[in-house]
């Protein structure tokens, strides 16, 4: 309890940027609090899924699975277009890092030599943490829209 | 001029037709025919959805006029789709122009192509809808604008519970986004509208980490550009990436979304050096 207690910030945060993020993309207003649910839900499976050990690779492939069934659940019961998903995954991503990351790679020729080794080690994880977060988003919502066909194909 | 024709008589995809037989004449085909049975795929690709997305939606489409199936290449900057019949093969390359994100057309024209698939729209009322679709108006500006800022004031309190970090970047987010919706009005290149307008962003955030407003760098800074930040771009171009057909598809789009960070995080450098 305390630990959903601890993400719900967090998690209403989230579900605010996704859902001003889909007014940015131009998404119809009425498909805007289906962003913001999404989003805060995705959100507080991974901070949640974080809490209990997960990795954060783990964590953000099961929340964007989540998402993707989600968005996918709720478009049949209204008039939606699943590609508000987008949105909702955002608040998943692994920005901060990739800003890092770029950052740390300009910056890295003009470190002093001493501070070089841990300059080229924090790029290296700052880059991994961009690449795996954002391949396992990737595998979430492929492996939730392989689901989601199947159980489609069963109805 | 968006569309080059050119049947040869003696072209033979061979492996494509003995697979699927062709079942629509080719006598039907004329350039504009094959244009607009292109244009709901090629508005899919155009406005952020997945090349899996637009690849579904120029087969549904095609499905409409009876066609089991087409050569396509896909990629960014361009499409071009072979069908053959018979002796006869058509060929038709349509430009993509740069890619930004416009849900609602993207939803649209995937709703076009299913509905056109089930055989009760003509090409006419397809070219039609289509038309419609490509005339969707974003929304006002100043509206996308405080959508920006209520983007940049969650996003910096995603990374940090500093509320003063929440006023700084909804302001820079603002501001930005301003800059960048008057840019693209003026027909500015998406990168140069990007570098100005998140430039804007950053050294609004600089001016307030200057004046003491807040103390947390690294969150202002990011999250005052963090609007400009091309995610869908980076997520659907790992999707294109993860899943085989369409590999190069994906490549691009990763190589685009990485070419964006890079400006934005040059502006981020640029303000940081100035604080």
């Amino acid at each position: 309890m305390d630990a959903i207690l601890r993400a719900l910030p967090a998690s209403f945060w989230a579900g605010l940027f996704a859902a001003a993020m889909a007014f940015v993309f131009s998404a119809l207003p009425r498909s805007l609090p289906l962003c913001f649910v999404s989003g805060a839900a995705g959100r507080l499976t991974r901070d949640l899924l974080i809490a209990n050990g997960a990795t954060n690779e783990a964590a953000a492939l099961i929340a964007a699975a989540l998402v993707t069934v989600l968005v996918g659940v709720m478009v049949m019961k209204s008039e939606t277009s699943p590609i508000v998903m987008a949105s909702a995954l955002l608040p998943l991503g692994a920005a901060a890092p990739f800003f890092r990351a770029l950052a740390g790679f300009m910056r890295i020729g003009m470190a002093e030599e001493a501070q070089r080794a841990a300059a080229a080690d924090q790029l290296v994880v700052n880059l991994s943490t961009v690449f795996t977060t954002t391949l396992a988003i990737a595998f979430g919502v492929s492996l939730a829209q392989v689901v989601l066909g199947i159980s489609r194909g069963l109805r | 001029m968006r569309v080059q024709l050119r049947v040869t008589p003696d072209h033979r995809l061979a492996r494509k037709r003995v697979s699927s037989p062709l079942v629509w004449p080719m006598t039907d085909i004329d350039a504009t025919c094959l244009e607009h049975l292109l244009d709901p795929a090629v508005i899919v690709l155009e406005n952020g959805g997945t090349t899996m997305m637009a690849d579904r939606a120029l087969r549904q489409t095609l499905e409409g006029v009876g066609v089991r199936d087409a050569c396509v290449v896909w990629r960014l900057d361009n499409v071009t789709m072979t069908l053959a019949d018979g002796a006869q093969a058509a060929s038709c390359v349509r430009l993509v122009r740069p890619v930004g994100v416009n849900v609602a057309r993207v939803g649209e024209a995937a709703a076009l192509a299913q509905r056109f698939s089930q055989g009760s729209m003509s090409r006419e009322v397809l070219a039609r809808e289509v038309e419609r679709i490509r005339q969707i108006p974003t929304p006002n500006r100043w509206l996308v604008a405080l959508a920006a800022a209520i983007a940049c004031a969650a996003f910096s309190q995603i990374m940090t519970t500093d509320l003063s970090v929440l006023a700084v970047a909804a302001t820079a987010g603002a501001v930005g986004q301003a800059t960048r919706s008057q840019m693209q009005a003026w027909r500015i290149g998406r990168a140069t509208a990007a570098m100005i307008a998140s430039l804007a962003s950053a050294l609004i955030a600089t001016a307030a980490l200057r004046l003491g407003v807040t103390q947390a760098i690294g969150p202002a800074l990011i999250a005052s550009v963090i609007y400009a930040a091309p995610g869908v771009l980076l997520i659907t171009g790992y999707i294109d990436f993860t899943s085989e057909r369409f590999l190069f598809v994906g490549l691009q789009r990763l190589i685009d979304a990485g070419f964006l960070f890079l400006i934005l995080t040059q502006s981020v450098l640029i303000a940081d050096a100035l604080l």
